[in-house]
């Protein structure tokens, strides 16, 4: 007869339902933990760490764009505070779920988006799986990584690593890594937000010397891959609804001529849509670029030397086409002796941490172009 | 679907909610619903007609026997009429497990080419290589109720959906328990309400299930493969744990998958037959098997064994064992030249009851032989099968109970207690390791590889070989030696706590090695528990915060140390394929 009773159903519901909470409770912070550790694990945790609408620009894309723009030096020489929500060969089609990731926190007065994936093939791009997880296992979990994954787990190339909820549950995927559960700087990953130390920069002493290609005039545009083109049209599509401004860049690299044709074709769509455009190709003898030297691995990734000098290139720009505001508090005097104190500490700390990085980094770089220790592909 | 797979456990979550949320007496149209479903999402829903079809051939054989009275006397016309049905319906549903089972087999003999091409090629493999899913099972437990049905111990189910959501009961198809419906009708039927504690329960025997295969099971099997796969470098010692691990491996992913089976039908509020009572603590091969595979001893012991027994062929078996036996005493004696006429008639009459005693033996031990090369058989069609699981266990139990009394004088005459503690342990150790040896056959792809590792479980393992290996495998620490502890022990000194995550000779980590010996100690100490009380009571005895703790820690050791997920392949389960 009790049995039937309201209170006593609830009585003997409520130990489960007490379990099911505290399991989810305790499941996600775990299975923040044990995502694989790396550097874009570490970028991300960065940006979420950042206080809400501190950021003037948020630069989103592949790997260039946390080789090539120093985030440290464009503040402390410029005052601008610039993210990368950037991971390795991003696929286009992140962009546009990196837009709504990023509105979640942050109000940037400018977005970034490094173009060097939109002129690649969605073969390459889409056929590999680890690059679509590097984007969406290191989100924290919200609708919007939902849409990420419902969007980006397809199997149009590949059958291999694409059962959904092994990304809606990351935890499928990386439960072996229990020894991140001893690591203390894994263990400090359990709300997903940690702020990184070179704010997302990566920085490199590796060398591996190019000769830049000739960059063509004028060339001919060409369409993209059209998943690629698609990933664009939604990317703009996006934008507009944030109302924010936007800069498509290239980061210089050995250019090829096909890629300088779709990349014709890029700004002219991103130009008619009332966003700049800006290759860094077209001026390597303004930012300085010295092939031979300031490149990690052969004319794909900028070092530390070649980065310096794009940060140089790129805070200028910035200054002289935006209005963005200037953070620091220092006067002249201490920002020639290398400190810089701003609103937020973590960032007088970046730019010094690079500064001694990048000090550190130039004899080496000398070193390995006198010996001819160059970089070598794994 | 595998019942380990994410998307089984969301389909069953579904599947429970629906359950309790319709009106209880259709409770069994949500069964039928989500058994047609998880049938159909194997891969081949065509499939699906093979149990549709037998369940309905089982319900029209019994509608008919119904018809003509359940009177099976054997005067009765009645139940001649029975009888041929009966005979029918059990041939119709045997064919198809006949065919399926052994046209593969026979192809195999005859056109031992054609057979490997075909199964090789995956795309278009040829139809009888696609096993409708748990054919034997559901084969089984629709005879058992046929045959319930004709000996008048069940009553015949009228509505025929109803009596399909029986038949096709998707948890039990993927490899039983094997169910006899006048046991489980009732508890199948009744109405079940929602009650939290009983869904508690079943997940909780369903999370123990996915312990023992995702966190046991998966690793042994690697150990097994590894040394099955290349018995001539793991010889020796390797050979003799590979068989220990298949043993061990067997009863982790078989009866992990009973968990899981008997835990979703417990929180369905359904009572299936057990199908395993910690059988390696047995005492003897004849206990084991009361223990291990319960359903499927208990459908041969009355479908096959009884009937057999009461065939008049075992009877003429029977009497002319006793009239050859007795015969023979009665000529020796008489060429003993006995001058006493009465006492001569008395041990004539002892001598024809210990004839009769031991003909009886005999004979049931015929009809033993018959019992267990039909479960070898059961098992597959190869001789492994029957060597395994069939011939050696025959021999075994014969031993075992020829060798009884001379043991028994034996320990009389040394004057040691037989009920021992150390003795009765030993009996488990053997027993255990008795079944473990025939086990070797079951796991063997061929008879020549069974032999080939027999033998090489004889040659102690080159040096060479294992370090050949141990370089291939790219093993830390590797000495050569072959000895893991002595690999592990160098690697620890020489890199650090980083070796565990490092491959060792026997293919998977040596943190794996470490969490299969825990995760092994776990099990045992459950199963000794088991043996005292019932253990999930027991917890739920506790307060809720040390149940909490328990049922935590066994959750995110399962989350955390199991083998499933991308990058791992979790095996089907071994029972699956029969």
């Amino acid at each position: 007869m009790n049995e039937n009773k309201p209170h006593n159903s609830i009585r003997r519901i409520l130990p489960a339902v007490v379990f099911i909470a505290i399991f989810i409770v305790l499941l996600i912070p775990l299975s923040y933990i044990l995502r694989r550790g790396g550097d874009t694990k570490s970028r991300f945790m960065g940006f979420y760490a950042e206080p809400k609408d501190s950021l003037d620009i948020v630069m989103i894309g592949s790997s260039p764009t946390y080789s090539c723009c120093v985030m440290p030096e464009l503040y402390g020489e410029y005052g601008i505070k610039a993210y990368p929500l950037a991971s390795n060969v991003q696929r286009p089609i992140a962009g546009q779920f990196l837009v709504k990731e990023a509105e979640k926190t942050q109000s940037p007065a400018l977005y970034m988006f490094e173009m060097r994936m939109y002129v690649g093939l969605e073969v390459g791009l889409g056929g590999n799986m680890a690059y679509t997880r590097e984007v969406t296992d290191n989100m924290k979990y919200s609708a919007n990584r939902i849409d990420a994954i419902n969007a980006m787990v397809t199997q149009h190339i590949t059958t291999e690593d694409t059962d959904k909820y092994t990304y809606y549950f990351d935890i499928f995927k990386y439960h072996s890594n229990w020894g991140n559960l001893i690591d203390p700087v894994q263990l400090r990953s359990w709300r997903f937000s940690s702020p990184d130390p070179l704010k997302g920069y990566k920085i490199t002493d590796k060398v591996g010397p190019a000769e830049a290609a000739p960059v063509p005039d004028d060339p001919v545009p060409m369409d993209l891959d059209p998943y690629e083109e698609q990933a664009l049209q939604d990317l703009l599509a996006t934008l507009k609804e944030t109302g924010a401004q936007a800069l498509f860049y290239v980061s210089p690299y050995v250019l090829k001529d096909e890629d300088a044709e779709k990349y014709a074709h890029i700004r002219d769509v991103v130009e008619a849509a009332g966003y700049d455009w800006l290759d860094m190709n077209q001026y390597y003898d303004e930012i300085g670029l010295d092939f031979s030297r300031d490149f990690s691995d052969y004319g794909v990734h900028t070092n530390a030397v070649g980065a310096q000098k794009c940060t140089v290139f790129l805070g200028e720009y910035l200054r002289d086409h935006y209005d963005l505001p200037d953070h620091r508090t220092t006067d002249d005097s201490e920002q020639a002796s290398g400190t810089v104190t701003g609103d937020d500490p973590s960032w007088d700390a970046a730019y010094a941490l690079w500064r001694s990085e990048y000090e550190a980094a130039i004899p080496v770089i000398d070193r390995r172009i006198e010996t001819g220790d160059f970089f070598v592909f794994e | 679907m595998n019942l380990t797979d994410f998307a089984f456990l969301c389909f069953f979550v579904i599947s429970l909610i629906v359950y309790y949320l319709v009106p209880r007496k259709f409770q069994w149209g949500v069964l039928l619903v989500g058994s047609i479903a998880f049938y159909m999402a194997g891969g081949h829903p065509i499939l699906v007609l093979y149990p549709i079809v037998s369940v309905c051939i089982v319900y029209v054989c019994t509608h008919l026997m119904t018809k003509s009275g359940h009177d099976t006397s054997k005067d009765s016309v009645g139940a001649s009429h029975n009888r041929t049905i009966l005979i029918i319906g059990i041939v119709l549903l045997l064919l198809p497990l006949l065919t399926y089972k052994y046209l593969g087999f026979l192809w195999k003999m005859i056109l031992p080419e054609a057979y490997a091409a075909s199964a090789a090629d995956a795309s278009s493999p040829a139809w009888f290589l696609i096993v409708p899913l748990g054919l034997s099972y559901y084969t089984f437990t629709l005879i058992s109720y046929l045959v319930d049905v004709y000996n008048g111990i069940a009553a015949p189910e009228k509505n025929l959906l109803k009596f399909m959501s029986f038949g096709m009961y998707a948890p039990a198809l993927v490899s039983g328990p094997i169910m006899q419906y006048r046991n489980v009708s009732e508890s199948f039927y009744a109405e079940h309400p929602f009650d939290p504690d009983m869904i508690a329960r079943g997940s909780q025997r369903m999370l123990w299930g996915f312990f023992k295969k995702l966190v046991i099971a998966e690793r042994l099997a690697v150990i097994v493969a590894t040394v099955y796969d290349d018995p001539v470098t793991f010889s020796g010692r390797f050979v003799w744990l590979a068989i220990l691990c298949f043993t061990l491996q067997l009863y982790a992913d078989f009866s992990g998958l009973m968990d899981i089976v008997l835990g979703i039908s417990q929180c369905l509020g359904i009572t299936l037959p057990e199908n395993f009572d910690t059988p390696f603590f047995s005492k003897t091969i004849a206990e084991l098997w009361r223990r291990w595979h319960m359903t499927l001893g208990v459908w041969f012991k009355e479908y096959v064994f009884y009937p057999l027994m009461r065939t008049g062929i075992y009877s003429r078996i029977r009497k002319s064992l006793t009239a050859r036996m007795s015969g023979n005493k009665t000529v020796a004696r008489r060429s003993s030249e006995s001058t006493e006429a009465e006492q001569s008639t008395m041990t004539d009459k002892e001598a024809q009851k210990k004839a009769a005693k031991r003909a009886k033996r005999i004979s049931t031990y015929i009809a033993m032989l018959v019992l267990w090369i039909t479960i070898g058989l059961w098992h597959g069609a190869d001789i492994t099968y029957v060597i395994g699981c069939g011939l050696l266990q025959w021999i075994y139990i014969v031993l075992e109970e020829t060798l009884e009394t001379p043991f028994k004088k034996l320990w009389e005459r040394l004057k040691v207690d037989p009920k021992n503690k150390a003795l009765e342990a030993l009996r488990v150790i053997r027993t255990f390791v008795l079944f473990a040896f025939s086990m070797l056959f079951f796991r063997a792809s061929s008879m020549r590889e069974a032999l080939q590792l027999i033998g090489s479980g004889f040659i102690s393992p080159s040096s060479e070989a294992i370090r050949s290996v141990s370089a291939e495998l790219g093993v830390a620490g590797g000495t050569g030696a072959g000895s893991v502890f002595d690999d592990l022990v160098t690697g620890l000194s020489e890199h650090g706590l980083h070796i565990l995550n490092d491959a060792s000779i026997l293919g998977i980590t040596y943190a794996d090695i470490i969490i299969v010996i825990v995760s092994l100690i776990i099990l045992l100490i459950v199963d000794i528990l088991k043996t005292k009380c019932d253990v999930r009571e027991a917890i739920a005895a506790r307060p809720v915060v040390l149940r909490f703790i328990i049922w935590f820690a066994l959750l995110f050791y399962v989350i955390l140390l199991g083998c499933y997920g991308p990058g791992y392949n979790a095996a089907d389960f071994i029972y699956q394929g029969f």
